[in-house]
C-alpha cells in the first residue's frame, strides 16, 4: 500500500513534468514557425477588413497567378516551343494538374548538369515552365510537407499520367512524384498539334534555361484599348476611407497616409504616369520563400488590379514579381516596368505598381515585327560590353507604344528583353547604357563576398 | 497534501495548454488562395441569401470555366441574302441592321407545344425563309408564348446579343412575321483564358446587390455578350447569364457578369413578361 502510494507520487511528478516541458517544446515550435508566425499576421490583417472586401478580394485564386507561361515540346522531333491561342496548353496543364494528388513523397532523381540536360532534350516529355523558381509547398497537394521550401519551375509531363517530374533550372536538379486524379492525354494531344512551333535550343545563362530562337520570328503587333482605376479607387482599397491624411511633395506626388504604418505613393495627375507605390511598416523577418510568394499574392488582391493576364513573372532575393502576359508574352511598361513589385524587408513591405488595365483586346491587324535569332541579339550586346556570362535571363517581351489613332490605345511590340545586374531592361536600353558602373558595382559585391 | 492539490492543478493546466496547442499546430495553415475557402464561404452567403429569400438552382458549379475574346467584323451580311427569301416578303433596313419578313403562304401549327417548335424549327432551317437560319437556336428562357426568340450560335458559343437574334412571332397557330440580326462569323481574338465559376457569379451579383430581396435565379449560362465595336469589328467576351425571376411580379430579367473579372455588365438586362 505504502509502495503504490508512492508510485502514484512519482507518476503524478513525473506527468507534470513531461506536460510542462512539452507545452515549453509546442510553444516554442509556434513560434518559431515561420509560416504559422506569417499567417498569424495574415489572419489579423485579414480581420480588419470588412466582410464585403474579403469577398471582393479574391475574383481568382492562386492558381491563375501561377500558372506556367510557356510550353515546350518536340511535335516534330525537334525541341519546340509550343503555342496554340485555341488550345491553350498552359491553361490545359494547370487544369489538370488541379485534379492531382501526390501518392508518395517527392523523391530527388537528378542532381546534375549533364542528366538534367538529358531531361531538357528527351521527346518523351512534354515541359511546362514558370518564368522564375517557384516552391513545392506553394500547391499542397503535390506535397505532403508544408513547410517544404525546395524550389522548382519547369514540370516534365511524361507519357504516363501516373508520373510527373519537377525540375529546377538553378541547381539542375530533378523531382519525381507518383500522382493520381490527372489526364494529361489532351495536352499530349495539343502539343502535337499546336500551331505555333518555334525551332529554339535551351541555353544555360546565369538564372537557368533560357530558349535560343535559332530562326527569325515574325512577332505580331497586338493592340489594345486600356484605361486606369483613379487614385481614389486604390487609396481606399489599401488604405479605407476613415483616418486618411495626405501631403503633396514638389514634384506633385501624394503621400496618402494611415496612422504612420501605411503609405500610398500616388503619382502626379497632370503626369502621365500611372505607377504607384505602397509601403507598410512593419519588424518583422523577411519571410520563407513559400510565405514570400503567399504573401505576395495576398497584396496582389487587395492591389484590385484586373488579374486575368497577371502571372508569376520573377522572385529574386526578397522581391517577387508579376506581369502581364499576352498570348504567351510578358508585357513590360514605361519601357521595362513591371505591373506590380513586392519587396519584403526586415522593416516595411513595398509594393510597386501599375494601374493599367488592358481592357478592350483589338483584333489582329496583320501588323508583324521580325525578331532576330536569340545568338545573333547576344553577340550584339557582347558587342556592347554585355558579355553573355553577365545575362541571367533574355526572353522575347512586348514593349508598349502608344497609338496615337485613339485615346487610350496601345500597340504592343515584340522584342527582346534582358536581366542583367537584377535589373530587366530592353535589348535597345541595353546598347545604350553605360556598363561600366554596373561592372564595378557587381565587382565589389564579389570582391566583398569572396572576403 | 495542499502540495499535491497544487501538483494535480499544475498538471490538469498544463495538459489543457498542450491539448489546445497541439490543436493549434495540427490545424491547416491558412492558404490565401480562394480555394480553400470556397467550401465555408458557399455555405454562409447561401444561408445569407436564404435570409434575404432569394432561391438559388440546387446546386451552381464552383468550378472555373474558359472562353474566348471574340470578334466579328461588322457588315450588313444580311441584305445580300434578302433576294434568297423567296417564301417571305422581306425587307431590310440599314438603320437597324435588321430583317423584317413576312411568310407568303400561312402555316398551320400545331396546338401542341413541342410540335409547334419543331415547326417553327423546321421554317427556320429552310434558307428560302430565314438566312443563315441553322445558325440560331431557340432559347425559351427569353421566349414567351407569342414569340419564339433564337440566339446565334458560334463555334465557341452561343451570342446572347441584341445585334445575333432572330425573333418569330406567332399568332392564331400561325408565323406572322420574324425579325432577324446577324453578326457575322465570330473569331477568337486573344487566347483561351479562364473564367470565374458560376457560383463567383451569382456571388459577385449578390454583393453588388443585383440580386434583389424576394427573388428568384432560375438559370445561370455561359454565353458571350456585346462588350463594344473598334476597328470596324464587334468584340465580345464570355458572360455568366443570369436569369432572374421576381417572385411576386413573375417577371424574368437578364443579367450578365463579366466571366472574367466579375463585374456586371451594365445596361445588358432583358426583361421577359411572363
Amino acid at each position: 500500500m505504502k509502495f503504490r502510494f508512492k508510485l502514484g507520487d512519482f507518476l503524478l511528478g513525473l506527468g507534470t513534468f513531461i506536460v510542462i516541458v512539452l507545452s515549453i517544446v509546442l510553444w516554442i515550435f509556434i513560434m518559431t514557425s515561420d509560416q504559422r508566425f506569417s499567417n498569424i499576421g495574415q489572419q489579423n490583417q485579414e480581420n480588419t477588413t470588412t466582410k464585403e472586401q474579403v469577398r471582393n478580394r479574391s475574383v481568382k485564386s492562386l492558381y491563375d497567378l501561377y500558372i506556367p507561361t510557356t510550353s515546350y515540346g518536340f511535335p516534330n522531333g525537334n525541341l519546340c516551343q509550343l503555342y496554340d491561342s485555341k488550345n491553350n496548353l498552359t491553361l490545359e496543364f494547370t487544369k489538370e494538374i488541379k485534379k492531382a494528388k501526390a501518392v508518395n513523397k517527392i523523391k530527388k532523381i537528378v542532381h546534375s548538369q549533364a542528366r538534367y540536360q538529358e531531361y531538357l532534350n528527351s521527346p518523351e516529355y512534354v515541359q511546362l515552365v514558370y518564368p522564375d523558381e517557384i516552391t513545392f509547398s506553394l500547391f499542397n497537394q503535390l506535397n505532403k510537407s508544408a513547410n517544404d521550401n525546395r524550389e522548382f519551375n519547369r514540370f516534365f509531363v511524361s507519357k504516363s499520367n501516373h508520373w510527373i517530374y519537377l525540375g529546377n533550372d538553378q541547381n539542375n536538379e530533378i523531382y519525381q512524384i507518383k500522382i493520381k486524379g490527372a489526364n494529361f492525354d489532351r495536352l499530349r494531344k495539343y502539343a502535337q498539334n499546336a500551331k505555333s512551333k518555334s525551332p529554339v535550343r535551351l541555353v544555360r545563362l546565369k538564372e537557368g534555361y533560357s530558349p535560343f530562337y535559332s530562326r527569325e520570328i515574325d512577332g505580331k503587333v497586338y493592340s489594345y484599348l486600356t484605361n486606369h482605376q483613379s487614385y481614389s479607387y486604390f487609396v481606399s482599397r489599401l488604405l479605407g476611407t476613415s483616418g486618411v491624411t495626405s501631403k503633396t511633395n514638389k514634384n506633385g506626388q501624394t503621400i496618402y497616409s494611415l496612422s504612420y504604418y501605411t503609405r500610398l505613393k500616388v503619382p502626379a495627375p497632370k503626369s502621365g504616369e500611372h505607377n504607384y507605390l505602397y509601403t507598410h511598416y512593419e519588424k518583422n523577418k523577411i519571410p520563407s520563400a513559400t510565405n514570400r510568394l503567399l504573401d505576395s499574392v495576398y497584396y496582389v488582391h487587395q492591389l484590385g488590379l484586373t488579374e486575368q493576364d497577371l502571372r508569376f513573372f520573377d522572385a529574386d532575393g526578397s522581391n517577387v514579381s508579376y506581369l502581364n502576359y499576352i498570348e504567351g508574352i510578358p508585357v513590360f511598361l514605361n519601357k521595362h516596368d513591371l505591373q506590380v513589385k513586392t519587396t519584403f524587408s526586415t522593416d516595411s513591405i513595398n509594393v510597386a505598381f501599375n494601374s493599367i488595365n488592358f481592357q478592350i483586346p483589338i483584333p489582329f491587324d496583320g501588323q508583324t515585327k521580325t525578331i532576330k535569332p536569340t545568338q545573333d541579339v547576344i553577340d550584339e550586346l557582347a558587342s556592347h560590353g554585355l558579355k553573355q556570362d553577365d545575362i541571367q535571363r533574355i526572353v522575347i517581351g512586348f514593349t508598349t507604344e502608344k497609338d496615337s489613332s485613339r485615346h487610350g490605345l496601345i500597340n504592343l511590340v515584340p522584342t527582346y528583353y534582358v536581366k542583367a545586374y537584377d535589373e530587366w531592361k530592353s535589348v535597345g536600353e541595353w546598347e545604350k547604357q553605360d556598363l561600366t558602373t554596373y561592372r564595378k558595382f557587381s565587382e565589389s559585391v564579389t570582391s566583398g563576398e569572396a572576403k | 497534501m495542499d502540495y499535491k492539490r497544487i501538483e494535480w492543478l499544475f498538471f490538469i493546466v498544463f495538459l489543457l495548454i498542450d491539448i489546445y496547442l497541439g490543436i493549434e499546430i495540427l490545424r491547416s495553415p491558412v492558404n490565401l488562395s480562394n480555394a480553400d475557402t470556397t467550401t465555408q464561404s458557399v455555405a454562409s452567403i447561401r444561408s445569407e441569401m436564404k435570409s434575404d429569400n432569394i432561391d438559388l438552382p440546387e446546386s451552381i458549379s464552383n468550378t472555373p470555366d474558359s472562353g474566348y475574346y471574340l470578334a466579328t467584323k461588322n457588315r450588313d451580311y444580311l441584305s445580300s441574302k434578302v433576294s434568297d427569301l423567296t417564301n417571305v416578303t422581306a425587307r431590310y433596313s440599314k438603320t437597324d441592321n435588321t430583317l423584317y419578313a413576312t411568310p407568303k403562304v400561312a402555316t398551320n401549327l400545331s396546338k401542341n407545344k413541342k410540335t409547334t417548335l419543331k415547326q417553327v424549327n423546321e421554317f427556320k432551317n429552310d434558307p428560302k425563309n430565314v438566312p443563315y437560319g441553322k445558325q440560331f437556336k431557340y432559347e425559351p428562357d427569353m421566349s414567351s408564348a407569342d414569340n419564339y426568340m433564337f440566339v446565334q450560335t458560334s463555334d465557341y458559343g452561343e451570342i446572347y446579343a441584341n445585334v445575333a437574334q432572330l425573333t418569330i412571332s406567332v399568332k392564331d397557330n400561325q408565323i406572322t412575321n420574324y425579325t432577324e440580326t446577324y453578326m457575322g462569323p465570330a473569331s477568337p481574338v486573344r487566347e483561351l483564358q479562364s473564367t470565374i465559376s458560376a457560383w463567383r457569379a451569382i456571388r459577385a451579383m449578390y454583393t453588388d446587390r443585383e440580386l434583389t430581396n424576394n427573388s428568384r435565379v432560375a438559370r445561370i449560362k455561359l454565353g458571350y455578350s456585346k462588350l463594344t465595336e473598334v476597328r470596324g469589328s464587334t468584340i465580345l467576351l464570355p458572360t455568366w447569364l443570369v436569369w432572374v425571376e421576381n417572385k411576386t411580379t413573375k417577371n424574368v430579367t437578364l443579367k450578365r457578369v463579366n466571366a472574367y473579372t466579375a463585374q456586371m455588365l451594365q445596361s445588358s438586362t432583358y426583361n421577359v413578361e411572363r
